[in-house]
């Protein structure tokens, strides 16, 4: 059996069959191994994957139970980081100067760039401290509506060009931005911190000109105009931080829901399938007896 | 060790639940090989779910995706499969590759996936990985 083996080379058919050599190129090798010989055959597969199921159902909600319950306490954090960049940016807002407008245009840019870097440390952070299964979970579904709604359907929901998919990854449209950012420039040879400190480094260079620049401000602005900047700034990354949590804690909320769903109709389809294999293994006793 | 049993290390924590995991396995492995690629997806998507970290559910998916010529949605499995089981502590040296094949096929360069998955299978000195990369090199070039 030679699976993962044909399907990339059956897209390249046409542009190599051409190709005259002398030498024939190399085979290509299966990169998936054979399942385990003890489970060689479907039956047994098929009863073991119906003990497991059956199992499986109790423990998903206990496991996401907990998923949802760590990322709760997450949001609760940032809510309150959130609260406090308010009630900052308020009290520097009392102070602020009629310079302010002059500024402004900058302060926008500075907002951008600091978003942008706050989704490359949220790529940073998330490899170490956001549940790989949440990984996982948008594999799966980048997976599921992908065969449902077809590949270019879903590559332009994402909003991304399909002839630039494979660079640009699609789990940061999925998972708020950090959930596998790095994971196509990984897999091109970066490592995914490399790939978030560029992203940071530009987030931050383009932070810090907009800074310079409005530095002819503050200059007449005053100290309160960047107590503010910042403050804004804190709460622009801890909103983004907060919208990127619940956007993760939804993802995992709607896979559980719709998993349960589909948990139950994957158990009464293996148990019919059981039920026919063992019925078919009955009928051939049968008629081997005579 | 290899890097397929490396990858796994995580997921085998209890007998019973390393028996699912192969039997969950087996049964997409069965449906791909019966040319049912979108049954077989639903079994894989239940082995990310259950195993991120094995490299098998992640190349399985992909391959299904490519079965059903979806090779953009392979090539970020692919891609996330790589970077997932790289939290065990080893990258996948067969997603990188799964995926350098579907970058050559839809003629993008497949030389940085390459090297990615020739430097992992030399930091884990696994002959047979840098055997299978070098062969890959060989028919990509």
């Amino acid at each position: 059996m030679s699976l993962a083996t044909t399907s990339a080379a059956s897209v390249a058919s046409s542009s190599s069959s051409s190709r005259a050599v002398a030498v024939s190129p190399p085979s290509e090798t299966p990169l998936m191994p054979e399942p385990a010989p003890a489970i060689g055959s479907p039956g047994d597969a098929l009863s073991l994957l119906y003990l497991f199921e059956d199992r499986d159902q109790d423990l998903g909600v206990e496991e996401g139970t907990s998923k949802i319950a760590s990322l709760q306490a997450q949001r609760n954090q940032e809510f309150q980081k959130e609260t406090q960049a308010i009630a900052k940016e308020d009290e520097a807002a009392k102070h602020r100067s009629f310079w302010d407008n002059l500024g402004s245009l900058f302060s926008d840019i500075a907002k951008v760039a600091g978003v942008v870097a706050s989704i490359a440390a949220a790529v940073c952070s998330f490899g170490a401290a956001t549940p790989i299964a949440v990984v996982a979970v948008a594999g799966a579904i980048l997976s599921s509506a992908s065969l449902a709604d077809g590949e270019f359907h879903i590559l332009q929901k994402l909003g991304v060009d399909p002839s630039i998919a494979g660079d640009i990854d699609l789990g940061m449209s999925l998972a708020g931005a950090a959930c596998s950012m790095g994971a196509g420039m990984a897999a091109a040879g970066q490592s995914v911190s490399d790939a978030a400190s560029a992203v940071s480094r530009v987030g931050s260079a383009a932070s810090g000109a907009a800074t310079v620049v409005q530095g002819a401000s503050d200059v007449e602005a005053g100290e309160a105009q960047s107590d503010e900047e910042r403050a804004d700034a804190d709460q622009v990354v801890a909103q983004a931080q907060s919208d990127h949590d619940l956007r993760l804690m939804q993802i995992v909320i709607d896979e559980l829901q719709s998993a349960d769903e589909e948990s139950k109709q994957m158990l009464t389809t293996i148990a019919n399938a059981k039920s026919t294999l063992d019925q078919t293994a009955t009928d051939v006793a049968i008629s081997v007896r005579g | 060790m290899n890097t397929l049993q490396a990858s796994h290390v995580e997921d085998r924590s209890t007998p019973g639940r390393a028996r699912a995991i192969e039997a969950i396995y087996a049964a997409g492995h069965h449906l791909l090989s019966q040319e049912r690629p979108r049954d077989a997806a639903k079994v894989f998507r239940l082995m990310l779910k259950v195993a991120p970290h094995d490299e098998r559910g992640w190349l399985g998916l992909g391959q299904c995706h490519e079965k059903a010529m979806q090779p953009h949605v392979a090539c970020e499995l692919y891609g996330a499969g790589s970077v997932v089981t790289a939290n065990t502590g080893t990258a996948s040296v067969r997603c990188l590759l799964a995926r350098a094949r579907i970058l050559k096929a839809l003629g993008r360069d497949p030389d940085d996936a390459l090297q990615a998955a020739d430097e992992v299978a030399y930091e884990l000195d696994d002959e047979e990985l840098i055997a299978l990369v070098s062969n890959e090199r060989r028919r990509l070039s």
